[in-house]
């Protein structure tokens, strides 16, 4: 299996999922004109590593700065997925940054946090840029 | 919405796969409560994310409400509506209209300035620029900005009427500034300001070039154009709350509005000398600033429009006047005696 790398662009997030060292990243701004086309291939290659019988732990890293509704939902189908990995007894730790004033990123992943039975859920607070 | 809808694909697989089972004439049991375990999860998952994104929906609503209400406070009124409203990209692109213009500024504000601490003059800055924005909006001005104590206005974009009309809302605007100086200048008196300032005020009005300048980092909606310095000049050439409108300007507003007899201004950066003509007040129904006596059988038919002849051609008249009484009657005194 091969790992899956999508560049960033204006409206969609950059997607580095390494299978070799159980990875995930998202991370960006997710608007895209066409969600499900744009998801698709992810939740292929999600749906395809984790029904492998490796039992080992993957780390999930999501940074969002903003994102649109079906967004939202697709994001949430994708913590379900790794919910039910979980359940089926891959060790996984979902790990949200959010802004220090970013107020409905946190409240997202406080609602994830709450529904998310298996994941090991971490909302982590992003240091401030001094860029 | 078709393309959308297939991110719901696994709910429309379960509600699909229910509604089959329901269809069945006959239907196992077992069989009908896995169904109804399936459906039953799915609804819950779904309300769950339903819950979610409207709370997450609301907010990010209730930010962006509030983001446009700070930002309206930074743009003007029609700027706000056109950025809010337009479609599709907001490009850089320009266009000409002939626009009305109006610059003014407060009369030795700088050296004033100079002499005031931080707090006061951004107190004593903010609460001039309130009351004179409050009169721009009414007038449906477009603020372009202020500069200090100066302040841009033009009429005539994005919202188009007519050219009479830009004209004269404009003057009418700078009027009532003029007018709300008088209260503001009784008010820094007792606050405290020796000197009470002034305002001086220009208009013109022409064609301008207006749109969207700058990078596509970063756009101003201005106007540029000979109009634009043309107000700037008069402006500057006004005395203390004078308002002095072009030529042009005149020729819209001239039956609505009483001024000065015309000048001729040489201004920095125009070769040829600049009529231009100096507001007096709105006129009045009615009221016109004609000198009229008509009285046929002594032979007087007199009729003076003083909003075209000079005062000094007036003098003249008097002086020549004068002069014939003296020459038809050289001695009166004598004639009285006798």
């Amino acid at each position: 299996m091969e790992s899956l790398m999508i560049e960033a662009t204006k409206y969609t997030p950059e997607i580095s999922f390494d299978c070799n060292n159980h990875v995930l990243d998202i991370k960006g701004k997710s608007y895209p004109e066409n969600t499900s086309v744009f998801y698709q291939p992810i939740f292929e290659w999600l749906e395809e590593y984790l029904s492998s019988d490796e039992t080992q732990e993957v780390t999930v890293n999501m940074e969002l700065i903003y994102f649109n509704s079906s967004s939202s939902k697709v994001l949430m189908d994708f913590c379900d997925r790794l919910d039910e990995a979980a359940e089926d007894g891959k060790k996984v730790t979902a790990n949200w940054f959010y802004e220090e004033d970013d107020e409905d990123a946190l409240e997202f992943g406080e609602e994830f946090q709450e529904e998310l039975e298996s994941v090991t859920f971490n909302l982590v607070e992003k240091a401030p840029d001094n860029e | 919405m078709e393309k959308e809808s297939s991110i719901f694909s696994k709910e429309e697989e379960v509600l699909k796969s229910a509604e089959t089972l329901l269809k069945q004439n006959e239907v196992d049991q077992e069989n009908f409560l896995s169904e109804y375990k399936t459906l039953l999860k799915h609804y819950k998952k779904l309300l769950r994310q339903t819950k979610t994104v409207t709370r997450v929906s609301d907010n990010q609503q209730r930010k962006l409400n509030r983001i446009l209400e700070r930002l309206g406070r930074y743009v003007s009124f029609q700027l706000f509506k056109k950025i809010t409203h337009e479609k599709g990209k907001l490009e850089i692109k320009t266009q000409r209209k002939k626009l009305t213009v109006f610059f003014s500024d407060l009369q030795d504000f700088t050296y004033t300035s100079a002499h005031m601490e931080g707090e006061a003059l951004s107190e004593f800055l903010n609460s001039y620029l309130e009351i004179m924005t409050q009169i721009v909006i009414k007038w449906g001005g477009t603020l372009d900005k202020y500069m200090g104590d100066a302040i841009m206005v033009f009429i005539g974009d994005p919202e188009f009427t007519t050219d009479e009309d830009h004209a004269l809302r404009c003057v009418s605007m700078a009027i009532e500034m003029r007018e709300n100086m008088r209260d503001l200048q009784k008010k820094w008196y007792e606050l405290g300001y020796q000197e009470p300032l002034h305002c001086r005020m220009g208009i013109a009005t022409g064609y301008c070039t207006v749109g969207n300048f700058g990078s596509s980092e970063r756009m101003d909606y201005t106007i540029i154009g000979t109009p634009v310095n043309l107000a700037s000049r008069l402006e500057t050439a006004a005395e203390k709350d004078e308002i002095y409108i072009s030529h042009e300007t005149w020729g819209y507003v001239k039956d609505k509005i009483i001024c000065e007899p015309p000048k001729e201004l040489h201004l920095k950066g125009f070769h040829q000398k600049i009529l231009s003509h100096k507001v007096i007040s709105l006129r009045k129904e009615g009221e016109d600033n004609i000198f009229a006596m008509n009285d046929e059988e002594k032979g007087v038919n007199v009729k003076i429009d003083f909003s075209k002849i000079p005062k000094e051609d007036i003098e003249l008249i008097i002086e020549r006047l004068g002069n014939e009484l003296k020459s038809e009657n050289p001695n009166p005194a004598e004639t009285v005696s006798e």
